[in-house]
């Protein structure tokens, strides 16, 4: 059976199953089988309701420090100077939460001379789990702006980073972010990751991808209907993304797999609907220390166990945009 | 658009001039950063500056991108980008003004600096000063214009664009 037709399997036996309060769908204006969603993952109407209650005010805002410019404590020093109220962010050695701030955190200066990175406290985290420290050839598969190839470059200034996107606009903000925060070694394709193979192999592999936004739900840009048609669809291109990527590691290889989504559809099920079909890898630790377990069930469907390993954040729980880490090891 | 032609070893002629560029800025040089080229010399050059390992991946194919832009050469002239700083970073020995807190928000949004804004000086071999402030961070790009320093370009730009 192939990775696809594994996921369509499971796509239609959520979709028979998922049933949710349709006076909650009234409440929050949204279709019932988005509401469906919350109640099934969060196993009950209380935390979906918490979940659908989050604003922007309860994620963390987080910044992150271009350390090879100026370090953690110089950086807090200088912002809480200019009126900024700042801690460290305990979950990535590099990462300060703004408390509050007198100005926009685009404005600051230290932002325009590029010390600094406006991230997401979730989204700081794919990069961590993926340790790309000592890997000699390093992809982002879906790079998007470069968030994240500039804080893999961080890491690992002096190997080559390969980013891929389809989307020409992103591909210029990119090269806007490098050369702000001085990222030397990033090689970026307008292509789609789906072709990731011609460019050979790779230790390390970051697909961070495209998804339904639904853990963006906190915020204003992110809070929209999204119909269960929307999610499979995304799911679909996911497994043929991650089927693609995982071809590219070498041996011993690494790739993470994130998505800004807490859909089980996007993540877990679209885990097991590949590592299934292909053999030689497995999911492993995503050595984070934070966030809960990867599901493994889910509305009718489940998956095996190893999907435990994956790791989920919640902004009604974590304080971050909703998320979902899997790492995965070619044996 | 310049940055969909194929990347490739900067010529002589433009090594030097990119090189020569650096040298008004730093006594250092481009410390382990291999310089491509793309474009043509009848329409304008961009320089990339790219770590080796980046480098020798790019050459193999045709990237839309690959490290950071340093520079454009247009009819025979070097003009300086932000990328360029980027490259100095810690190391502009010579040709810079550095200039007070009030002079580095106003040329962060566009505006010259006056004489009585600039704290230290070195004079500029090729008219172009990487503007810093205090704690010697690259601000952007001004020359010499009477007795001002006229703006050419700031690290402003990224927030005005839009991108």
């Amino acid at each position: 059976m192939s990775a696809l037709e594994r996921l369509d399997a499971g796509l239609s036996r959520i979709r028979e199953s998922l049933r949710g309060p349709s006076d909650l769908a009234d409440k929050y204006g949204l279709p019932a089988d988005q509401v469906a969603r919350y109640v099934e993952l969060l196993g009950s109407r209380r935390e979906a309701e918490e979940f659908l209650g989050a604003r922007e005010d309860d994620v963390m805002r987080t910044v992150r420090v271009n350390t090879t410019r100026i370090d953690r404590d110089e950086l807090a020093e200088r912002l809480e100077a200019k009126g900024a109220s700042v801690r460290p962010y305990k979950h990535a050695p590099y990462g300060l939460v703004i408390e509050d701030s007198s100005v926009a955190l685009a404005a600051y200066h230290e932002h325009l001379v590029g010390l600094f990175y406006i991230q997401g406290p979730a989204s700081m985290l794919p990069v961590l789990a993926l340790s790309p420290e000592d890997a000699s050839r390093i992809a982002d598969a879906a790079s998007g702006v470069g968030g994240k190839a500039t804080q893999i470059s961080q890491h690992n200034p002096h190997s080559p980073v390969i980013a891929l996107d389809v989307s020409e606009r992103k591909l210029m903000a990119l090269k806007a972010n490098a050369s702000r925060l001085g990222a030397f070694n990033i090689v970026a394709y307008l292509m789609d990751a789906r072709g990731i193979s011609s460019l050979g192999n790779f230790d390390r592999v970051l697909l961070d991808a495209p998804c339904t936004g639904e853990g963006l739900m906190p915020f204003p840009r992110g809070r929209r209907a999204r119909p269960q048609d929307e999610v499979e669809r995304a799911a679909r291109l996911q497994v043929e993304l991650l089927e693609s990527a995982l071809k590219s590691l070498g041996e011993g290889g690494e790739l993470v797999y994130s998505t800004c989504s807490t859909n089980f559809e996007e993540n877990e099920l679209v885990v097991s609907s590949v590592l299934e079909s292909l053999d030689g890898f497995s999911v492993v630790d995503a050595g984070l220390g934070f966030g809960d377990p990867g599901l493994i069930e889910y509305a009718g469907v489940r998956v095996p166990s190893y999907l435990r390993s994956c790791r989920r954040f919640y902004p009604h729980r974590h304080n971050t945009e909703g998320f979902t880490i899997c790492r995965i090891r070619r044996l | 658009m310049q940055d969909k032609a194929a990347l490739r070893r900067c010529t002589d002629r433009e090594q030097d001039m990119a090189r020569s560029a650096v040298m008004c800025h730093t006594t250092r040089g481009l410390v382990g950063l291999d310089l491509l080229c793309a474009g043509s010399g009848e329409d304008c050059v961009e320089v990339f500056a790219v770590e080796p390992s980046a480098s020798a991946e790019a050459s193999q194919r045709t990237p839309f991108l690959a490290g950071v832009h340093i520079a454009r050469i247009c009819r025979g002239r070097m003009e300086p980008l932000m990328g360029l700083l980027s490259a100095l970073w810690g190391y502009v020995d010579r040709g810079y003004l550095i200039v007070d807190e009030r002079a580095e928000a106003l040329f962060l949004y566009g505006r010259d600096i006056f004489p009585k804004s600039v704290i230290r000086y070195s004079r500029a071999p090729c008219g172009v000063y990487a503007v810093l402030n205090r704690r010697w961070e690259p601000l952007g790009w001004a020359t010499r214009q009477g007795h001002i320093y006229r703006h050419l370009l700031d690290a402003g730009w990224y927030l005005r664009s839009g991108l």
